[in-house]
């Protein structure tokens, strides 16, 4: 039966896929590992067509089959279950950023929190897999839901009515609300970070070093420069620059770091001692 | 048993004979290498000149692919620059080109590859070797990385963009404080030495 869902599959045969798949799933739950093959197979057949609503159905069914299945749970399943609850966990977090903070504001910001908390929920479960991966993107989205709401704060809509004093005041605290939680998203993206040393490394773990550039540029904001293209067929001459300070790029840089002005870099160690020689 | 004297003579150098067409059949496949020279001149700088024989048109080519390059036109510079690998494979400078070009476009794969052929024409070109460490940063096999950076510097000690990558590798990826510190002292070593 899974040979002529695969044959439909092959020739795009999209309707006859879908319903034998399914058939083989409901007539098939064992060998577990094949079945979820053949969930996430179909999940990718409903996101490929557009049909969101089947494959996040789909999805959750991957999650809980695999969260149900006891003793006979494998790790490609619960591979397969990680990936699946990531998608669902990062919808979640989409509707938490998305919300904005206008007017009325203290009901936008109970409905913001109760969306927070449901994503950090969805996201924390996520280590529960012990998926290096997916922790790592784990790690990355709860760094981000901090980073959101500190922003949403600051971007709130301000109410109306307010002397300038007031307005003053309110910006303080807007900003005294918003501070801890950009923090949170800094210590927890450098906890992502830190999973270098454990030797991962993955897209998630350079997107946290990349956001740490943005808001600790003068830690992380140290991107590597090219030496451009030869520019000749036979002659390459090299002549030694200035050695500029790190954060200054030359023009045929490939990435263009930013110049940094936090005091605990390397870079600034460096030069402290270079200084003091 | 053994093969007496003569005989065993005759059958070595059969023997030989083929290993050396053999040798030659496969030298044949490969790339004909120009001549490289690599001149140094200490706290100045390098310069590597590759002598081979090309005509004025694939010259023509390489200008103008580098040009289109540098206008951002991707896909017009890469197939006129490997257009001018294929005519004139002696050289590295091309296949470098490519490596820069696709490592520009976030092709890590092809930027290996043609950064790989690079080093196969030229091993002595401090260019390939850091773009292929920044390849290979990124595409997180760090010791490849630190090798390849290291393998620019033995090259020529002064070549900054290698020194400087270097430490940031080892900084922020490695977490190796000591060889950070080593290499930007060596780096703003030379620069005060200036």
């Amino acid at each position: 039966m899974l040979t002529a869902a695969e044959l439909y599959d092959e020739v795009n045969i999209v309707a006859d896929a879908v319903r034998v798949y399914e058939r083989y799933v409901a007539d098939y739950p064992q060998p577990l590992d094949v079945a979820m093959e053949t969930r996430s197979r179909l999940a990718e057949i409903f996101k490929s067509g557009a049909d969101y609503d089947r494959y996040y159905e789909k999805l959750n069914e991957i999650v809980a089959v695999d969260r149900d299945s006891g003793a006979q749970r494998t790790d490609r399943s619960r591979y397969l279950a990680a990936k699946a609850a990531l998608v669902l966990a990062e919808q979640r977090y989409e509707q938490f950023a998305t919300l904005k903070l206008v007017q009325p504001f203290e009901q936008n910001l109970a409905e913001k929190q109760r969306r927070m908390d449901l994503a950090m929920d969805a996201l924390e479960a996520l280590v529960d897999y012990e998926v290096a991966e997916v922790t790592a993107a784990a790690t990355y989205f709860i760094a981000e839901t901090y980073f959101e709401f500190s922003a949403a704060l600051l971007d709130s809509e301000r109410p109306n009515g307010l002397s300038e004093a007031e307005k003053v005041d309110y910006e303080l605290v807007i900003e005294e609300e918003a501070f801890p939680f950009e923090e949170r998203a800094i210590d927890v993206h450098e906890e992502n970070f830190e999973l270098l040393a454990g030797g991962i490394y993955n897209p998630w773990v350079q997107k946290s070093l990349d956001k740490l550039a943005l808001l600790m540029p003068g830690r992380y904001a140290k991107n590597e420069i090219s030496g451009g293209y030869v520019g000749s067929l036979d002659t390459y001459a090299y002549r030694m620059p200035i050695a500029p300070p790190l954060g200054v790029e030359g023009e045929d840089a490939i990435d263009s770091p930013e110049s940094g002005e936090d005091g605990d870099s390397v870079e600034a160690t460096a030069q402290t001692a270079i200084d003091g020689l | 048993m053994l093969i007496p004297g003569r005989a065993r003579h005759a059958r070595i150098t059969a023997l030989l004979s083929v290993t050396l067409y053999l040798l030659s059949a496969c030298a044949t496949t490969e790339a004909p290498r120009s001549s490289s020279r690599l001149e140094i001149q200490e706290a100045v700088g390098f310069t590597i000149t590759e002598d081979a024989r090309v005509g004025g048109s694939v010259r023509n080519d390489y200008e103008t692919a580098l040009m289109l390059l540098r206008q951002g036109r991707h896909d017009e510079g890469v197939a006129l620059l490997e257009a001018v690998a294929a005519d004139a494979p002696q050289f590295s400078a091309p296949y470098i080109d490519l490596g820069v070009a696709y490592h520009h476009s976030g092709d890590l794969e092809a930027a290996e590859r043609y950064l790989l052929l690079a080093l196969e024409q030229n091993f002595d070109h401090p260019i390939a070797h850091n773009e292929l460490g920044i390849v290979y940063r990124k595409t997180g096999r760090f010791a490849e990385a630190r090798r390849s950076y290291e393998n620019a510097l033995a090259i020529y000690p002064g070549y900054h963009f290698a020194r400087r990558n270097l430490a940031i590798l080892c900084d922020l990826y490695l977490a190796d404080v000591d060889c950070a510190l080593k290499e930007l002292r060596s780096l703003y070593g030379h620069r005060s030495k200036r």
